[in-house]
């Protein structure tokens, strides 16, 4: 009971002296919330687009296929699909049908995607999509397609929301499309710039032949057996090029960990500006505070328990402003969508996706930002404080009084 | 009665070893008997600040011991040296020493945080001293607002607060005027009478001239010379 009066009474009187020297303390507050708020918010951001992607790419196919001619990308004929087929360990393989096509009234380039709508119009995938029931059926089946949220917003100022006439310098006449559905916003990250077109008609609007694919997704059951068998489609066709689920993974984490490390780089000249900071309270306490020191020894404290009272202030001021900034860069990822910070990490078509951050608060993150503010910031309070206390009282008060 | 406190033949070095080498104390040895009003007499320099200083555990002597209620407390580790000062030593410095920024209750209260006191005992002993020394009424009061008298009331306050049998006290008077300086004396002896030893550093003729003063030690340039 003693004892926790007595720990009560020194935090008390940490707590006094932190607001004795108000101005001091608040300035060092202020700076110490901006740094943690935004290492906190990128570290957040990082890992809240990194644990979605890597969630999201659980979807991607087990292998890509891509056929590689002069160091270009070029389509990969239809036969291909059969041969790889028949590798021992390939569940399925798939042609894909994908490009761009550039909106000039938006002047932006929007990813076109082929595959058969029946089947988003069933299972799953009927629930991520806001279906345009009010249209009536089209005739050809061929001309539908369900556009992203990004596309769809951009289309209904033009008010074309429900119908788009494709053109290709080699066509005649235009192609009329209806749009049957767009992706709701949660599925912005993946589908924001996104058209998905009925087979054929992708087929023609990306002017792709018949009988070739832009590339191949292979399915393959048994996860310890995709290198081996990337590794045979290879050799069966050596101008293929593969990429597995596990390199794309890695890929989307690199690239937010080189953004991430980017934005870090940026904010050195504020953590500089810190251990300036830091290193000047290391360097010295100033007459006042030494003469304070001096006077609680002269009253009996012993320098324990002065140590005790500054290591109480410094990690009260340290971790509050850990946990405010913590806090802020919280609500400014989770609750304001952050603002400015996503342009950075997910932009990279004209327009950027409007989709909803899940609260993905990495602990790791969290004690490693505790682990390099509060600790050095403590340790360097109680270095001074320690030179002082154990110093002769009399010393301290005749030098300082 | 009982030796309250004894110096034998304690010594203090400031900068040793070097051209500044001063000995503000030399060979020193006093004996003061407890419940007695003791002053240390001389001019300035000779070296009563840093006696006192070493009888108040506050200063380690160079040489010799300063033996308290029995016990050679200048050899002590800080830590058991401290626990005997905080128990019967209550020091008034003669700069007062008060943290100006803090009010007078929490300036009184100071030496009774590490000793695990609840907040509502700090503050029944603190306003029983500054009833004593008649300022109640300046209880919450910042300290650098506070006349000189005043101050050196709430350092007095601060002394007594944790009830020590000793009381230590650097030129009391040196920022009083003589009506204060009777003030002084008049608790002082009050504090006597109710067994406290008492040790004053004094210049003042006021004080060392008191009646109530049991001996009067007169020291030049680091020695007892009377």
């Amino acid at each position: 009971m003693e004892w926790l009066e007595k720990q009560k009474n020194l935090i008390d009187f940490s707590i006094q002296s932190l607001i004795r020297r108000f101005s001091k303390n608040a300035l060092i507050l202020i700076i110490f919330v901006s740094l943690v708020f935004a290492v906190a918010s990128v570290l957040f951001l990082t890992g809240s687009l990194t644990s979605e992607m890597m969630s999201s790419s659980e979807e991607l196919p087990d292998i890509t296929v891509q056929r590689i001619l002069g160091g270009r990308q070029v389509n990969i004929p239809a036969s291909y699909q059969d041969r790889i087929e028949t590798l021992s360990g390939v569940d399925a393989v798939e042609g894909r049908l994908w490009g761009y096509y550039y909106l000039s009234e938006l002047q932006a380039n929007f990813t076109v995607f082929g595959m058969d709508l029946g089947q988003l119009e069933e299972g799953e995938y009927q629930k991520i999509i806001n279906w345009n029931a009010s249209l009536p059926k089209q005739n050809n089946q061929d001309f539908r397609m369900i556009i992203g949220q990004g596309v769809y917003q951009m289309l209904k100022k033009l008010h074309s929301e429900g119908s788009y006439l494709f053109f290709q310098p080699s066509w005649d006449v235009p192609l009329p499309f209806e749009v049957i559905g767009h992706f709701k916003a949660e599925t912005s990250l993946q589908s924001n710039d996104l058209l998905v077109i009925q087979t054929e008609g992708a087929r023609m609007v990306l002017e792709i032949p018949e009988d070739e694919f832009t590339d191949m997704a292979v399915h393959v059951p048994n996860p310890e057996e995709v290198e081996t068998i990337a590794l045979k489609i290879r050799r069966m066709f050596p101008e293929l090029r593969t990429v597995t689920k596990a390199q794309i993974q890695r890929t989307y984490h690199s690239v937010f960990s080189w953004k991430s490390g980017f934005v870090l780089t940026t904010l050195l000249a504020s953590l500089f500006a810190f251990l300036i900071l830091i290193w000047d309270k290391a360097s010295g306490l100033s007459a006042e505070e030494k003469r304070e020191i001096g006077i609680l020894k002269a009253i009996g404290w012993d320098t324990d328990v002065i140590l005790k009272v500054k290591l109480w202030e410094g990690l009260i001021l340290s971790g509050s402003s850990c946990f405010l900034g913590i806090l802020l860069s919280y609500a400014y990822i989770y609750w304001l969508e952050a603002p400015v910070l996503r342009n950075i990490f997910i932009g990279w078509s004209t327009i950027y996706p409007s989709f909803e951050l899940k609260p993905e608060v990495d602990l790791k993150y969290v004690m490693l930002i505790v682990t390099f503010s509060v600790v050095p910031y403590s340790a360097v309070t109680i270095f001074p404080a320690w030179k002082a206390a154990i110093t002769d009282a009399d010393t301290i008060m005749r030098n300082t009084g | 009665m009982i030796d309250a406190l004894e110096a034998v033949d304690v010594t203090k070095v400031y900068n040793q070893g070097k051209l500044s080498e001063v000995f503000p104390v030399i060979d020193v040895s006093l004996k003061i008997q407890g419940g007695s009003m003791v002053v240390l007499k001389g001019p300035s320099g000779s070296g009563k600040t840093t006696l006192l200083a070493m009888l108040g555990c506050h200063v380690k002597p160079n040489r010799g011991e300063v033996i308290l209620n029995g016990k050679k407390v200048s050899k002590l580790p800080e830590k058991f040296m401290n626990a005997h000062k905080r128990d019967h030593i209550g020091f008034i410095f003669q700069q007062f020493q008060l943290i100006p920024d803090l009010c007078v209750m929490d300036n009184i209260m100071l030496p009774l945080l590490p000793m695990g006191i609840g907040r509502s005992r700090q503050i029944r002993l603190a306003e029983k001293q500054l009833e004593f020394l008649d300022l109640l009424h300046r209880k919450q009061f910042k300290v650098r607002n506070l006349s000189g008298g005043e101050q050196q009331r709430v350092a007095i306050a601060r002394a007594l607060v944790n009830h020590p049998n000793i009381i230590l006290a650097d030129e009391p008077t040196a920022h009083l005027d003589s009506r204060l300086t009777d003030f002084f004396l008049k608790r002082m002896k009050q504090l006597k009478e109710s067994g406290h030893t008492i040790v004053m550093a004094s210049h003042d003729p006021l004080v060392y001239d008191n009646p109530d003063i049991d001996q009067v030690v007169e020291m030049k340039d680091g020695r007892i010379v009377s």
